[in-house]
């Protein structure tokens, strides 16, 4: 612990203190219940994005938050699916998306059944306006429980002049595995990433 | 030793009945990835909304969801980001705007904005995009019509880093 006035450390008034503080309030180091724990900006394309070791990545946070600009290389004018998965679990153990969407003069809800992955957002690809990017916000609760399924909710939308690439989405997805996360993974339904694209996990204590 | 990550920038207590609060000098280094803007206000008729650096070019745009019978709309080329075309708010209300990328300099910036009327009781959600790379240093919190925000109206931004 810093000693931060001299003042009353005994050196200035030779006062004796069974304390090593000598009078000072303790310091406590900033902590957070809301942390950066990893940030990925692309500077060139990639098939996949994925946080790895969570397990000792996020020790000591309950919950993650995933903070999303995304776009892909997809030749077409359109939003392009993106898959999350965990763990590395390729198998038909999610439910891929229960949304809710409004697309400016439409809206609709809409469920799917049993997947391989869930789809959290989608993005524009490469025919679309530039540099436009889909701002997703995932949210996925008790993400280290081992005694209940993991779920996802994310808050999206897009806003490109195209066929289905206009909207604000809100969805859910579930992975039907009691596992606690050690790993989170992004993939385009097609092609890859757009460089540019913005993905930061933050823990979220609880 | 944690990195402060979700911080305060400013609050303001609206003391005088206005329709513009700026906010200046928002960090563009790491420490604001995102920023996110809260409003929980009073109101006569009116619609929260923002602009960008000053901006006040044909450069947002928005697309809302309401539970309204439920109403669907969408904007382009407006001269401010309208999280909710069409409606007057004209009593309590609170919005949230996440505004995503706003240190980036190379990409246009995302917007998921939700808002609460409670004359009416509607809840809107709604996503828009500013269609500009630069990266943002100022925030303006006005109305669409130039009425006031009323006395009390709390109006808070806090940053995220990333």
């Amino acid at each position: 612990m810093p000693i931060k006035r001299l003042s009353q450390s005994g050196l200035l008034t030779f006062a004796k203190h069974s304390s090593v503080l000598a009078g000072n309030a303790p310091f406590i180091p900033f902590t957070s219940d809301f942390e950066l724990l990893d940030s990925r900006v692309l500077s060139s394309s990639a098939a996949n994005i994925t946080f790895s070791n969570l397990n000792t990545l996020a020790a000591g946070y309950k919950h993650l938050q995933i903070r999303v600009l995304s776009r892909d290389t997809r030749a077409i004018s359109g939003t392009n699916n993106v898959l999350m998965r965990f763990n590395s679990d390729t198998g038909s153990n999610y439910r891929q998306l229960h949304i809710m969407k409004g697309d400016g003069s439409n809206g609709s809800t809409y469920a799917e059944a049993q997947s391989s992955s869930i789809i959290p957002f989608a993005s524009p690809s490469a025919n679309d306006t530039a540099d436009a990017f889909t701002p997703a916000v995932i949210d996925l609760l008790d993400a280290f429980s081992s005694n209940k399924y993991t779920t996802s909710r994310t808050f999206r939308g897009t806003n490109v002049a195209a066929a289905y690439a206009t909207q604000v989405v809100l969805a859910s997805g579930l992975w039907m595995n009691t596992a606690a996360l050690t790993e989170i993974s992004f993939e385009p339904i097609s092609a890859s990433f757009a460089a540019k694209t913005m993905i930061a996990l933050y823990g979220v204590k609880g | 030793m944690a990195t402060p990550t979700y911080e305060l920038i400013h609050t303001e207590t609206v003391a005088t009945a206005t329709s513009s609060v700026n906010f200046t000098s928002i960090p563009t280094d790491s420490s604001c990835r995102d920023f996110i803007i809260v409003i929980d206000g009073t109101a006569t008729s009116l619609r929260p909304v923002l602009q960008f650096n000053g901006d006040t070019g044909s450069n947002y745009s928005a697309v809302m969801l309401s539970d309204d019978s439920p109403t669907y709309s969408a904007t382009s080329s407006g001269t401010y980001l309208d999280p909710i075309p069409g409606y007057a708010i004209t009593s309590r209300f609170s919005a949230t705007y996440q505004v995503l990328g706003s240190n980036s300099a190379d990409k246009h910036k995302g917007v998921l904005m939700r808002v609460n009327q409670h004359v009416g009781d509607h809840v809107h959600m709604s996503s828009g995009r500013w269609a500009s790379n630069a990266q943002i240093v100022s925030v303006k919190v006005l109305t669409n019509n130039g009425n006031n925000y009323g006395v009390g109206t709390i109006i808070s931004i806090y940053k995220i880093a990333g």
